[in-house]
């Protein structure tokens, strides 16, 4: 059976900087695409680390069919782009959205607007979850995945159609907020997902992104995913005996060796402290995804992708388990 | 060229810029410990609520108050610094109170502006505003005598550069005749044509918005307008500052190809901006041995070791051979990574700036002493 992720349309994926958002958001939408699922990765206002990924270019703010023989697209919202279409939706002349935005004032107005850009790409992200239709009336896109930003931006990005319903409770621009805020807190149509490395901070700024999502964003929540985990290698390490005999190497190629295995080792250690902490704190189901020696390439997503629905499917077998028990 | 030691005893300004991650409050806690060795009286001001950081420096919490670490603390740990540390962290509201009540004329002015509902929203969480108070943090600090060098930890922004330009956004609003006649004339009956009541623009405007959402708006700009020169004033002692020859930007990338390909850009961007790039900082780097061969040579050489050294375990030699072959190879991979991107780094930025590599540390930086073995790494003979 496909793993939950697939339950509902919009995958928000955060997580603290540099962790592989942009990589787990290529794998997850590899594995939708895979299932026939028309999936669409959206950027938002990033570089284009997808295509240099998928060896295709996404950088573009209309979807691109990113792979010939799955339906995945990409795109990368950007704020002016957004807010063309966003006036021209909403004043139907370009003439009348000409008037009103490329004047002069207006223009310097809204660049000091706070938040107006990252409202201008939640807004469209959300039109193509609710508005997007096919001929035959049925949504565009089976699945979204959103490549959000780092914690810090990314809750605030969250946050903010309660910040705008705060600030102007009335109007069309409250009318779209609130359909933004409902969105991003239904538990039907919305999950945010979480990508840590199993370090220290990285593991502490994920603990609390879930916590807020909770407390704070009220915002349902997916998977945590614990990225770049050092494989355990085949065999049995014995770390004593390998640093009894380290000093006993004879030559350059025999200290390399040990030096390396004992650093391999005490790497993986450290990481096994960290991944027991979020076992024991961590309020998601977690799916462990290895770390991978060579370049991040087409080849090296499809197998992240594999493995990140094995761990989402075997997560979601212990949960219903222990929800049985329970 | 200066070393990056040598930015350190001479600027007053280092700025730690780059994307999220890489390690910029890392670096930024470590250049304030090697300023601390030298004798220089240093702030670290961070935006990172990291309270392992706050740890790793001896400190219980860290907020917007100047804490200081003394040379004591240091010593407890080993660690000899000719003068005490400061670090403190950015509170981004607090900090927009005390910005709008410095440019305000009046208590009434300040009050009015302070309890605007815009008011609330701007100061706040929302994105842009960070980057903002952040520089104007920067400047009170480095302008108030009390430090012979301040070190910015600057927020993780997706672009980089966002939050430098965020003063030139405000001062290109502030500055604009036609916005400040606007404001000026915010009252209905005054307000310019095109503003007017019924007019296309705001007929327009009623489409995405309530009129009486912008007349409110208008309404807390004319509040503002009073501070106004006061901002754009400020923003450009700030701009002066950041590229005056007191200042020099420390870029930091992981090391990895696309980090150092970004740090390329950022560097290309910064100096073409005008920016005076110091050095780059290329982080966590593999301190591996790279074995570059094959996997079957290094299980030969793990058997030779053991059937030399661990006689008493012949029946395990296999497994055991296999697994420390594998995994030092693993290893060696990333150190072959690594000094690839290493490599490139040096081509790319040639006599541009300096590049210091920091190791990655077999566990992560989290004491004064660790602190200070990454601050060796960074003003070491052995960087280019
Ligand atoms: N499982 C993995 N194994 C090996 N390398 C990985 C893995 N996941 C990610 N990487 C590498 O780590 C780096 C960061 O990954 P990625 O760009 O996906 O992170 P991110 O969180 O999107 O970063 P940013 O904050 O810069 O957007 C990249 O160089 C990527 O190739
Ligand atoms: N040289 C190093 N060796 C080992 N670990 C390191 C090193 N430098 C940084 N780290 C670890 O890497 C992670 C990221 O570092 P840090 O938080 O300083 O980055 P940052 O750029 O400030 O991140 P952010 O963009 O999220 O603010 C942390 O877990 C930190 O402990
Ligand atoms: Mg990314
Ligand atoms: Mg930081």
């Amino acid at each position: 059976m496909r793993s939950e992720l697939f339950q509902r349309r919009f995958a928000i994926v955060s997580g603290k900087g540099g962790v592989g958002r942009s990589t787990v958001a290529a794998a997850l939408g590899w594995v939708a695409a895979r299932y026939g699922l028309k999936t669409c990765i959206v950027q938002l206002n990033a570089r284009d680390d997808l295509g240099r990924m998928v060896g295709a270019s996404s950088d573009c703010y209309h979807p691109v069919r990113l792979l010939p023989d799955l339906p995945l697209y990409g795109c990368t919202l950007r704020p002016p782009e957004a807010l063309r279409e966003y006036g021209e939706m909403k004043l139907r002349f370009r003439a009348l959205h000409n008037l009103v935005f490329e004047n002069d004032v207006m223009r310097r107005l809204l660049r000091m607007v706070p938040g107006m850009n990252e409202m201008l790409m939640l807004g469209k992200a959300w039109h193509m979850e609710a508005a997007d239709k096919d001929a035959s009336g049925r949504p565009t896109w089976d699945l979204l995945v959103i490549d959000a930003p780092a914690t810090g931006h990314g809750v605030s990005l969250l946050r903010l159609p309660q910040a705008i319903l705060d600030a102007v409770p009335f109007g069309p621009m409250a009318d779209d907020a609130r359909a933004m805020r409902d969105l991003l807190a239904d538990p039907r149509r919305t999950a945010l997902h979480v990508v840590t490395l199993p370090q220290e901070l990285p593991v502490n700024e994920a603990l609390e992104l879930c916590e807020q999502a909770r407390s704070v964003l009220s915002v349902p929540t997916g998977y945590l995913f614990v990225n770049m985990m050092l494989p355990r290698v085949q065999g049995e390490s014995d770390r004593r005996l390998l640093r009894e005999i380290a000093d006993r190497a004879e030559n350059a190629a025999e200290r390399d060796l040990v030096r390396n295995a004992l650093a391999y080792e005490h790497w993986r250690a450290a990481q096994q402290v960290q991944l027991q902490r979020l076992k024991r704190q961590a309020p998601l189901p977690l799916v462990e995804l290895p770390h991978l020696f060579a370049p991040i390439d087409r080849a090296a997503i499809e197998r992240l992708g594999d493995l990140a629905e094995a761990g989402m499917q075997a997560a979601d077998v212990h949960r219903s388990g222990t929800e049985a028990i329970a | 060229m200066d070393s990056l030691a040598g930015l350190i005893g001479s600027r007053r300004v280092l700025v730690c810029i780059g994307t999220g991650g890489v390690g910029k409050t890392t670096i930024s806690a470590a250049l304030g410990v090697a300023a601390a060795e030298q004798g220089r009286r240093a702030l670290v001001l961070t935006v990172d609520p990291a309270r392992r950081l706050a740890n790793a420096l001896g400190l219980a919490t860290l907020d917007e108050h100047v804490r200081r670490i003394e040379p004591a603390t240091f010593a407890a740990e080993g660690c000899t610094v000719a003068a005490p540390l400061d670090a403190a962290m950015l509170d981004v509201k607090r900090m927009f109170d005390r910005v709008v009540d410095r440019h305000s004329p009046s208590a009434a002015v300040r009050d009015r502006i302070l309890a605007h509902p815009f008011y609330r929203q701007a100061s706040t969480a929302l994105a842009g505003s960070q980057e903002y108070m952040a520089m104007e943090r920067l400047f009170e600090a480095a302008t108030s005598g009390d430090h012979d060098l301040v070190v910015l930890d600057t927020p993780p922004a997706e672009h980089a550069l966002d939050f430098l330009e965020s003063p030139n956004r405000l001062v290109d609003l502030f500055d604009s005749p036609a916005f400040r006649i606007l404001v000026a004339r915010a009252s209905t009956r005054g307000r310019a044509s095109a503003f007017r009541p019924g007019s296309l623009v705001m007929r327009g405007l009623s489409r995405f918005t309530s009129g009486e959402m912008f007349s409110s708006l208008l309404e807390f700009f004319s509040d503002m307008s009073a501070t106004f020169d006061g901002f754009v004033e400020r923003a450009q002692q700030v701009s002066a500052l950041l590229h005056g020859p007191d200042t020099a930007f420390v870029i930091v990338a992981a090391c990895e190809a696309g980090s150092a390909r970004r740090a390329l850009a950022l560097h290309r961007h910064l100096t073409g901006d005008g920016y005076p790039v110091g050095a780059l900082v290329l982080n966590r780097v593999a301190p591996y041995a790279a074995i570059r061969s094959d996997l079957e040579p290094a299980i030969e050489d793990a058997r030779t070791l053991l059937r030399r050294e661990a006689k008493q375990h012949r029946e395990r030699h296999k497994g055991l051979a296999h697994a420390w072959a594998t995994s030092a190879h693993h290893l060696s991979q990333i150190a072959a990574q690594d000094a690839d991107v290493v490599a490139s780094c040096r081509a790319g930025f040639g006599a541009a700036a300096r590049v210091a590599l920091v190791p990655r540390l077999a566990d992560e930086p989290d004491s004064l002493r660790s602190l200070a073995d990454v601050a060796r790494f960074l003003t070491s003979a052995g960087t280019s």
